[in-house]
């Protein structure tokens, strides 16, 4: 891949990339911004075994996924993202932060409550992948991730609207 | 719940957008990473080298005119240490070979199978090193005992088995967090 190719893809990819991580790792930004980097530098050494048997995205995406999964090994890291102060609800904190960034804070919090798999799964339907590509992300079959989908939406809109 | 979950969609689509490094940088971090990688390699393994073939030479000119106990203990000791190194050596090499560019169920059978090669050492190898490694040293007490004073001595004694205690510590630490890394591993795809 050239330099200037794989700035196409850079650009393409980041927010993606980046707005996963958010996700994964409770809205801690330092930690997603290290994941980031981290991804498109693997992106980059590993770009001459890309194939192309599947989308540049979903190899993206796997790559993605299996950083965060790997880099919340550090017991230091869960501690760090576990003690992220819990937003209070909007109408109780009428301060500083909008109430879209609460609403966030709160939906980030809510993801970190779901297990590691349906937390991933999650990231990527909120993200927009389509469902054959976040089971070849996954590796799981389409029909094992509609009922999955369909259990962690309602779960999730649960603990959002309980909180 | 389909109205409820799109105004999650929507909290999550209206997120402000990150100001991106520029990718040229990316592709200068990644090249400095693997410049050191490399760099270190290259050093590790001439520092090793050397080091194997000094003791090699010391061993072999030692024991034609002195074999002893003290000998004895030093060999076992060295001989430990190497092969945990060379363990260690592998270990990251077997790692480095994970492939996260496979979807998330292969990588997570990849890294469980790596963690439990992990486990089989710690089972093992890793007690037997330490117990021998601790033999070896037990086994040079005496060469302490002659050499040094009374006090140096007594200063050995307690303060090798107080480096025992803070390394049997850390060593189980690690291993703890690596079988705990193996169950998370395992436990992931066990509902598919």
């Amino acid at each position: 891949m050239s330099e200037k190719e794989f700035q196409i893809i850079y650009n393409q990819h980041y927010q993606k990339v980046y707005r996963l991580c958010m996700g994964y790792f409770k809205g801690n930004d330092r930690i997603a911004e290290d994941v980031t980097q981290e991804v498109f530098i693997k992106v980059w050494e590993k770009s001459n075994v890309f194939r192309g048997d599947s989308h540049i995205s979903t190899w993206i995406y796997r790559i993605t996924v299996n950083t965060c999964l790997m880099y919340l090994r550090s017991r230091k890291l869960k501690k760090e993202i576990s003690s992220e102060k819990f937003p209070e609800k909007p109408e109780n904190n009428p301060d500083h932060q909008s109430d879209k960034e609460q609403q966030l804070k709160l939906l980030y919090d809510c993801i970190y409550k779901l297990d590691e798999l349906n937390k991933i799964i999650i990231l990527m339907v909120l993200e927009g992948l389509s469902y054959d590509k976040i089971a070849a992300v996954a590796g799981v079959s389409e029909e094992t991730l509609r009922v999955r989908i369909h259990r962690i939406k309602k779960s999730l809109t649960k603990c959002v609207n309980d909180e | 719940m389909m109205n409820e979950f799109n105004e999650i969609l929507e909290i999550w689509e209206n997120q402000p957008n990150q100001n991106a490094s520029k990718a040229g940088e990316v592709i200068k971090e990644a090249k400095r990473i693997k410049e050191r990688i490399k760099r270190n390699h290259f050093w590790t393994k001439l520092i090793l080298t050397i080091t194997v073939m000094i003791l090699i030479t010391f061993f072999i000119s030692v024991s034609v005119h002195n074999f002893n106990q003290s000998f004895t203990g030093a060999f076992i000791m060295v001989s430990v240490l190497l092969i945990r190194i060379f363990l260690e050596y592998l270990s990251w090499n077997k790692y480095r070979k994970l492939d996260d560019t496979r979807s998330l169920n292969m990588y997570t059978k990849q890294a469980s199978s790596f963690y439990k090669w992990r486990k089989k050492i710690h089972i093992l190898c890793t007690p037997l090193i330490f117990l021998l490694y601790v033999f070896g040293f037990i086994l040079l007490m005496p060469f302490f005992k002659n050499g040094l004073s009374e006090g140096f001595y007594t200063y050995v004694k307690v303060s090798s088995i107080v480096i025992f205690i803070v390394l049997s510590v850390f060593i189980l630490k690690q291993v703890k967090k690596e079988l705990e890394t193996l169950k998370f591993l395992e436990e992931l795809f066990k509902d598919d």
